[in-house]
């Protein structure tokens, strides 16, 4: 899926021309947002599914993206690693857009068995004015028949 | 003469056949006795270390045990999840009740080799995934844990995976009221997904969830009221008492859960003191939820119903070899073969007593509005028990939650715990939760601390 993705952001003309006009996109990642029905995305998993499309873009793109840590995570690492509390850091790089995802399901439960179909949206918005560049989805079903206990 | 001697024969077969189901019985319980404890029966020591308040100690018993993966690996990771929250060791908390969530909702744990093996020898060698109620709680905590670290998606997906399960146990049994009752009884997963549909900006969703509430539980419904629960900026999670324990009964094979609700009386009323003054919250004092009561509910309970069948066909078994052999020609390798059978069934079908021995008895859900700062929270009942936070913050903007576990030991803990990392409470000051729907503020800014604060 994140290579699907990845390809797709990649080849995406409206990123291409912004790319060609104003040069790199500073681009800040999101962890992904879980719209789940009952099912927990743990923090660790939600950052891996967008973080390995940064990955990827990285890796084969390097020249078109600029990968700025999202806020949060910025601020945590500062908090973290500095003894003194530095407040807002006026250095940090702006971002100008945001990758985000977000992961839907249509669950469809009974006593014996489970069925969902995931939907995964990705989008590639600009901060400034809201306008949505890129956007791609993934979408897979998945039966499960349920354990004796369940 | 001849009639004397078949009444002898027969009287002696009947003999043989008594002798033989005694001594098999005598044999296989023997055998199987063992059966009845868990697989790492020292783990018990971790429960007393948190009967005693000794959570850090009970961690650390349960760890090593929580990372086998054996039958009791739900059991060990949600007593290690209980005893860590305790602790404010939420990382650790987190997760631990995800691995046990993982297990609960996912399929082929008990796979086919386990399944057979258990349904033929002790069903203690499935892997314990709990009652329903059990299961439910698992969800709540997890909910509850992501909630004070203000994830509100994923406490919103644990909290609807509690109801979610709950929903899927009432199929089996007969349609109607039965599907409400089950509901009713969990109303606290419905209290708190509303509070998360609330954080995550679907006013209408909460609104439903609130209403359910109502709808289920009328003596909630003031606790309920949506402009409370959007406006609070505190919310305590409280436990209380000790939930239901699992018991043998009759000869073994009956498993039952004590006390019941009528033996200890009914969960008393929670006293709230913001800086040592009382403060009366409308809607806070039934209890949401009585585990007690819950787990004489069948429709709340599992386990204990394949028990009952396996035994009533031992008896049944046992009975036919008897039979066979008290018969005119008696067929001694039959009755053998049914009474050991018999008896082997009755001895297999020892009762699973594994539970989650750390449940509390019900949970509170407080909402409260506090001038922003740090305050003194305390949470007492008149049983003795209660707890104590000290400094806690109430935050300008968004709503800080905090899990109060009550007890004989509750004391004065302060704020922030000494497990809990230094970035939550930088998160709390730092990140606004939800952006302010209007410029009007939705509480007074500078008030003197009075009843009429916290009730609104």
């Amino acid at each position: 899926m994140t290579e699907l993705m990845a390809r797709s952001l990649a080849a995406e003309p409206r990123v291409n021309e912004v790319y060609a006009k104003r040069g790199p996109l500073n681009v800040v990642v999101q962890p992904v947002e879980n719209n789940l029905t009952g099912e927990i995305l743990p923090a660790g998993q939600a950052e891996v599914f967008v973080a390995r499309v940064r990955y990827l873009l990285s890796k084969h793109e390097p020249q078109k993206f600029t990968w700025v840590m999202n806020r949060d995570s910025y601020y945590r690492l500062r908090n973290k690693e500095l003894d003194v509390d530095l407040g807002p850091a006026p250095e940090r790089i702006q971002p100008e857009y945001a990758l985000v995802a977000r992961f839907s399901s249509l669950a469809d439960e009974s006593s014996k068995r489970r069925s969902a179909a995931y939907l995964c949206v990705y989008q590639l918005t600009s901060i400034k004015d809201g306008a949505v560049i890129w956007t791609d989805k993934y979408e897979v079903k998945k039966t499960a028949v349920k354990g004796m206990l369940d | 003469m001849h009639t004397d001697r078949k009444k002898h024969e027969a009287k002696r077969g009947c003999h043989s056949a008594l002798l033989l189901y005694l001594c098999s019985s005598v044999f296989i319980c023997g055998l199987i006795s063992g059966c009845a404890a868990e697989k790492h029966p020292e783990a018990q020591r971790g429960v007393s270390d948190f009967f005693v308040g000794d959570y850090r100690a009970a961690r650390d018993v349960f760890r090593p045990f929580a990372a086998k993966t054996d039958e009791d690996y739900v059991l060990n990771n949600v007593r290690l999840g209980s005893a860590s929250l305790v602790d404010y060791d939420l990382g650790e908390a987190e997760a631990a009740f995800y691995r046990a969530y993982e297990v609960i909702n996912s399929v082929n744990v008990n796979d086919a080799g386990r399944s057979s093996a258990a349904v033929l020898l002790a069903e203690k060698l499935k892997v314990w995934k709990g009652e329903p109620f059990e299961r439910a709680m698992t969800n709540f905590y997890l909910g509850v844990i992501y909630y004070i670290q203000q994830d509100y998606s994923n406490a919103r997906a644990a909290f609807e995976n509690a109801l979610f399960k709950l929903r899927d146990y009432g199929e089996g049994g007969p349609k109607g009221d039965e599907y409400r009752d089950v509901e009713s009884n969990f109303s606290i997963a419905y209290i708190m997904l509303g509070k998360c549909w609330l954080k995550l900006g679907n006013e209408e969703k909460a609104r439903d969830m609130f209403s359910r509430v109502a709808k289920l539980r009328p003596d909630l419904k003031a606790l309920v009221e949506s402009e409370r629960m959007d406006r609070s900026n505190v919310l305590l999670i409280v436990d209380y008492g000790n939930g239901p324990q699992k018991v043998l009964e009759g000869d073994n094979s009956v498993v039952a859960f004590e006390p019941h609700p009528t033996q200890v009386g009914p969960v008393p009323r929670p006293i709230v003191r913001v800086n040592g003054q009382v403060v009366h919250i409308n809607g806070v004092g039934p209890a949401p939820v009585d585990l007690l009561e819950m787990a004489q509910d069948r429709r709340w309970q599992s386990i204990d119903t394949i028990r009952v069948i396996k035994s009533v066909v031992g008896t049944g078994l046992m009975v036919a070899g008897a039979y066979q052999g008290t018969k005119e020609h008696p067929d001694a390798g039959s009755a053998a073969a049914l009474l050991i059978g018999g008896a082997l069934l009755k001895a297999t079908a020892t009762g699973d007593v594994r539970h989650w021995e750390m449940l509390p008895r019900s949970v509170f859900i407080v909402p409260l509005y506090l001038p922003p700062g740090r305050h003194n929270v305390a949470v007492s009942f008149n049983d003795g028990t209660g707890q104590t936070w000290r400094g806690i913050v109430a935050p300008e903007r968004g709503e800080a939650a905090y899990y109060i576990r009550t007890s004989r030991w509750g004391g004065v803990k302060e704020w922030p715990p000494a497990n809990m990392p230094s970035a939550q409470e930088f998160a709390v000051k730092q990140k606004p939760v939800e952006p302010a729907k209007s410029d009007e503020p939705k509480g007074p800014a500078k008030q003197n601390i009075s009843s009429s604060v916290y009730d609104r």
